[in-house]
């Protein structure tokens, strides 16, 4: 019993000494030391039927075309029988089906180590993504839609 | 005290606790179970695996450690070896290595590192004879060997597999998500409080203010009949053909001006196993690709294209098939 009481007794200022180390770890790192970040482009380089966009904080809807640039805050409208691919100039694609409303939430690139946070959200409809595999830790790519978000999981590195 | 000496010190007293714990916790087991057993009338080998390992596969290592025949129950009275210390450690070396075999088909080692998974699901094997014969000794070392064959057979799944990540999200018109995984190292699908990962070939579905549901595989393409790969189809009217998948619900045809479907132009529906398409479609090489959806509506895995010629603005309607391969430029 008195083993039990002393190993507890261990366990809890383990712990507590624990918590104390992570809490100086973070006044030693502020948060937001991630680098500067540019804000990047995608561009669409195919466009079938009726398709779509509406610039960051414009009402219109303009008729997309072939060489297009979309940055963050941009939609794409798809309607009936119509198709659009985006492409990213970092690698990856972005398909996007008929009948769907696509958001550009977040396109940024560190060019410090080549981090890349792409982020969509797909309001309704389909989209289909094509992406290399993410190697550089902290990359992300994300498709929020207004039920779930489904992010890439990056490559886990198997040691020798 | 500095941190880090205070860490260390912390850490060292907890090891020998835990250390001192489990030794005498052995102690108490080995007491609990003796080496040997006198078997008592009524009572079979199967009971004694059941009592005293609570495990009924234990049968055949208390017959291999007594060198009993397969199938033999002992006389009354006779007293028998029981496993010891040993197999707890062969059984834990055994699930360490089940698990990194587990790990390695789920990244892929069936496909992509089929003769270095083969190796280790062998040793498996051995490693689990030798467990029946109640060789602990040997099970532990085949088990740990085992395991070093499951890492490397992930290892070189890991390298071979290919380096892109292709997934579908789509949002339907109740405002449920489904994400499919075709390609890739997985999707993290978080919806609520819950997180589920969606690895290569599975989809999952989350319905509006719920959690994702369960994690399934993909349902399989259907196959392509018609029109043959390479046709040259002199009709605006294409009649498309393949065969049903067991748990599909509807079919989604896709026609592309590439084979790899980035310039699609149309998508075509039906619960049936065929479609006529009356195409309003310039004249031009198109590739068509199948998919099924299940009743949840999760999409399956793509087919591989296949490509036809549309030369509707010629006479006739008829379909000609594919002349054989030659090296000329098609068309022609």
């Amino acid at each position: 019993m008195a083993l039990r009481l002393s190993l507890a007794a261990c366990l809890v200022v383990l712990s507590l000494s624990c918590t104390c180390d992570s809490d100086t770890k973070k006044d030693e790192e502020p948060d937001g030391a991630v680098g500067t970040t540019v804000a990047v482009t995608a561009r669409i380089i195919f466009v079938e039927g009726n398709v779509r966009v509406k610039r960051a904080g414009s009402m219109e809807w303009l008729e997309a075309g072939k060489t297009m640039e979309l940055a963050t805050d941009d939609k794409l409208r798809t309607l009936r029988n119509s198709f659009a691919t985006i492409k990213f100039k970092e690698g990856g694609l972005l398909r996007v089906g008929p009948e769907s409303l696509v958001s550009v939430t977040d396109l940024r690139l560190e060019p410090r180590n080549q981090v890349r946070r792409f982020t969509f959200t797909l309001v309704e409809g389909k989209v289909e993504a094509e992406l290399d595999t993410l190697e550089k830790a902290g990359s992300e790519f994300k498709v929020r839609t207004p039920s779930a978000e489904a992010s890439v999981l990056r490559r886990e590195v198997a040691f020798q | 005290m500095s941190q880090p000496t205070k860490l260390l010190f912390w850490g060292l007293s907890v090891i020998l606790l835990i250390g001192f714990s489990r030794s005498s916790q052995a102690e108490d087991r080995t007491k609990a179970r003796p080496s040997q057993v006198k078997l008592t009338a009524g009572k079979t080998l199967e009971d004694l695996a059941e009592e005293y390992f609570n495990d009924p596969t234990a049968v055949d290592e208390i017959r291999s450690l007594n060198q009993l025949p397969q199938s033999a129950q002992p006389k009354p009275g006779t007293i028998l070896k029981l496993p010891g210390q040993a197999r707890e450690l062969a059984l834990t070396a055994l699930r360490v290595a089940a698990q990194a075999l587990e790990q390695a088909k789920a990244d892929g080692a069936e496909e992509f590192a089929a003769e270095q998974l083969k190796l280790a699901v062998d040793k498996l094997n051995s490693a689990r004879a030798a467990r029946r014969g109640a060789n602990y000794q040997g099970c532990r070392q085949l088990a740990d060997e085992t395991w070093a064959l499951a890492r490397r057979a992930r290892q070189v799944s890991l390298a071979r597999r290919p380096k892109k990540n292709r997934f579908a999200v789509s949002v339907d018109n109740q405002g449920a998500t489904r994400v499919a995984v075709m390609e890739g190292d997985g999707v993290k699908v978080t919806a609520g409080k819950k997180s589920t990962t969606v690895k290569r070939g599975h989809a999952v579905r989350v319905k509006p203010g719920k959690e994702p549901e369960k994690a399934i595989l993909q349902l399989p393409p259907p196959k392509l009949i018609l029109p043959n790969d390479e046709s040259v189809l002199i009709t605006a009217s294409i009649y498309f053909n393949w065969k049903s998948v067991a748990g599909a619900s509807r079919y989604v045809l896709l026609i592309s001006q590439d084979r790899h479907g980035l310039m699609p132009i149309r998508q075509l529906t039906t619960a049936n196993t065929s479609y006529l398409f009356r195409s309003s479609l310039p004249d031009g090489k198109y590739f068509w690709f199948m998919r099924t959806v299940d009743s949840q509506g999760l999409v399956g895995k793509v087919s591989p294209p296949r490509r036809f010629t549309l030369r509707a603005s010629s006479d006739g309607g008829l379909t000609v098939e594919p002349a054989p391969p030659k090296p000329t430029k098609e068309g022609k």
